[in-house]
C-alpha cells in the first residue's frame, strides 16, 4: 500500500466505526428495560443494623434461633403422613386429613386451615379428584375411611405461596410495552445470499424484464461507441487510392 | 443479561468512585430526583453504542453493553448529581464493560457483514470488496496496538469527542493523548505499509 492509500483506508475506517448507529428502536427498548422494576436499584439494608452492637445482638438472636431449631429437630418424632377424606365423594373444599403414624400419634395435636381452591397451585394443593398433588408428601390412595371421625389428630398441607418473585417478574415481562425485536443475527447461509443480492441496478431490471432488455443493450452499445471515434463512409476515390491489403498467402 | 464478574464490578466501582466527587453531608436527598434518566438514555446512548461498538465490532453485543452501562447508572443513581462530567464518566464505564464482553468473546471478530456494514451501501461490488478488505487488514493491524494507542484512536474517531473529553476518559493529560494519537496513526501506517506491500507492476 501506498501511503496514501493507506492514510485513505484509516480515515474510511475508522469515520465508519464513528458515525456507527445502533438498530432502530433501540433507545425505546432501552428504555422499558430501564422502567421495568427489576432494573431498579436494590434497597439498601437499614445502616442501623450495621453498627457493631446491633450486629452482635444479632448474631447472638441468631445463634439462639439456630440452637432452639436444632435441639426440637432432635425431640421431635418423625411423621409419617398419609392423606385421607372423610367421605368419598368428598370436594376439594373438605378438608384434608393426614392421619399420622404410630410414632407421631401422641404428638399434640395441630389443625390448620383447608387451602381455598383458588390458591391452589401445580406444585401442591388439592385436586379435583380429591388426591393430592403435592410431590411432597407421598399419598396413598384414598380410601374409604368408615372411621374417618377418629382419625384424632389432622394436620392439613399448607398451602405454598401463590406469587413469588419470579411470578412478579413474569407478570412484568407480560405487561411490558411492545416494542419492534432487533434484528436477528444472520446465519452464514443467509449472509451469502446478502452478499449475492441484486441491488437493482439498471442491468438487473432489464435482466427481469425482456422489454427493457434491448433497450439496455442498446444504451451500452451506444456508451461503449461514444469512446470511439465514428465510422466514415470512404469515397470511391479514396476507396481506389487505398491500397489492397498485403496478402499473406503465397501466389501459386 | 448475565451477572458480570466479580473483577468487572470492581473495576467499574473504582471508575465510579474516581469520578464522582465526594458527597457533602448536608446533600439533599432529593437531589436524586433531578436526575432524569430517559433524558440521559436518549442524550448518550448513540454516542455509548459507537463507543462500544468501535471494540465490540458486534452490534447486538454493543447495544447490550449499552443497556448493562446504564442499569449501573441506575444503581448509582443517588450519585448522579455529584459526576462532573457525565459523558466521559458514562464512555469510561462503557468502555470498561465492552473491554469485559471483548475478552469473553472469540478473538477473530470481524466478520464480513460487519466489514461491509463499514464500508459505502451503494458503491460498486468490486470497490465493496476492496474496501472490506482494507478496512480489514486496518482493524487487524488496530488489534496488535497497545492499549492506550487503540483507545486514543477509537475515541478519536468520535466526532462529538474533543481531545479534552479523550484525556478526561483516558486520565491522561491532552498533550499525551496527542502523542499517542501520533504513534498510533504512525504505528499502524507503517505496519500496513510492510504488511502488504504493493505487488510489482502495479500502478497506483
Amino acid at each position: 500500500m501506498t501511503p496514501q492509500e493507506t492514510e485513505l483506508v484509516l480515515d474510511r475506517t475508522l469515520r465508519a466505526l464513528g458515525h456507527a448507529n445502533p438498530s432502530t428502536g433501540f433507545t425505546g427498548r432501552l428504555q422499558a428495560r430501564l422502567a421495568q422494576p427489576a432494573a431498579a436499584p436494590p434497597t439498601r439494608p437499614n445502616r442501623v443494623f450495621f453498627r457493631p452492637l446491633h450486629q452482635v445482638f444479632a448474631f447472638s438472636v441468631v445463634a439462639l434461633l439456630c440452637t432452639v431449631a436444632i435441639l426440637r429437630s432432635h425431640t421431635r418424632p418423625a411423621i409419617h403422613v398419609t392423606v385421607l377424606h372423610s367421605r368419598l365423594g368428598a370436594g376439594p373444599n373438605s378438608p384434608t386429613r393426614v392421619e399420622p403414624t404410630l410414632a407421631a400419634k401422641h404428638s399434640p395435636a395441630r389443625r390448620v386451615r383447608t387451602p381455598e381452591p383458588g390458591n391452589l397451585s401445580l406444585g401442591g394443593g388439592i385436586g379435583p379428584t380429591g388426591l393430592s398433588n403435592s410431590p411432597t408428601i407421598a399419598p396413598r390412595l384414598p380410601l374409604p375411611s368408615l372411621d374417618a371421625a377418629k382419625v384424632p389428630d389432622a394436620i392439613l398441607v399448607p398451602p405454598p405461596e401463590p406469587t413469588s418473585a419470579i411470578d412478579a417478574q413474569a407478570v412484568a415481562d407480560l405487561h411490558a410495552p411492545s416494542l419492534p425485536a432487533p434484528p436477528r443475527p444472520l446465519t452464514s447461509q443467509e449472509r451469502l445470499v446478502a452478499l449475492m443480492l441484486r441491488q437493482g441496478e439498471k442491468h438487473d431490471l432489464a435482466e427481469l424484464d425482456p422489454s427493457q432488455t434491448s433497450a439496455f443493450l442498446a444504451t451500452e452499445q451506444a456508451a461503449f461507441q461514444q469512446f470511439f471515434e465514428p465510422a466514415k463512409t470512404l469515397t470511391p476515390q479514396e476507396n481506389a487510392s487505398e491500397p489492397p491489403p498485403p496478402s499473406t498467402s503465397p501466389q501459386p | 443479561m448475565g451477572s458480570l464478574p466479580s473483577v468487572l464490578v470492581e473495576g467499574s466501582r473504582n471508575v465510579l468512585e474516581e469520578l464522582i466527587l465526594p458527597l457533602p453531608r448536608s446533600t439533599p436527598a432529593s437531589a436524586a430526583a433531578e436526575v432524569d434518566l430517559p433524558a440521559l438514555v436518549d442524550t448518550y446512548a448513540t454516542t455509548l453504542f459507537r463507543v462500544a461498538h468501535s471494540l465490540l465490532r458486534n452490534r447486538a453485543e454493543a447495544e447490550d453493553a449499552v443497556q448493562d452501562t446504564f442499569l449501573r447508572v441506575l444503581q448509582h443513581q443517588r450519585n448522579l448529581p455529584a459526576v462532573r462530567e457525565l459523558r466521559p464518566w458514562l464512555i469510561r464505564i462503557t468502555w470498561n464493560l465492552a473491554l469485559d464482553r471483548r475478552r469473553r468473546k472469540i478473538p477473530d471478530q470481524a466478520d464480513d457483514l460487519f466489514l461491509h456494514s463499514l464500508v459505502a451501501p451503494n458503491a460498486p461490488a468490486d470497490q465493496v470488496l476492496e474496501d472490506a478488505q482494507g478496512s480489514r487488514l486496518v482493524l487487524a493491524a488496530m488489534d496488535r496496538l497497545p492499549k492506550a494507542e487503540r483507545q486514543a484512536l477509537l475515541l478519536s474517531a468520535l466526532d462529538e469527542l474533543p481531545i479534552s473529553e479523550i484525556a478526561q476518559i483516558m486520565q491522561k493529560s491532552e498533550s499525551a493523548v496527542r502523542a499517542l494519537l501520533f504513534r498510533a496513526r504512525t504505528r499502524l501506517r507503517e505496519r500496513l505499509q510492510t504488511d502488504n506491500p504493493r505487488p510489482k507492476g502495479v500502478k497506483s
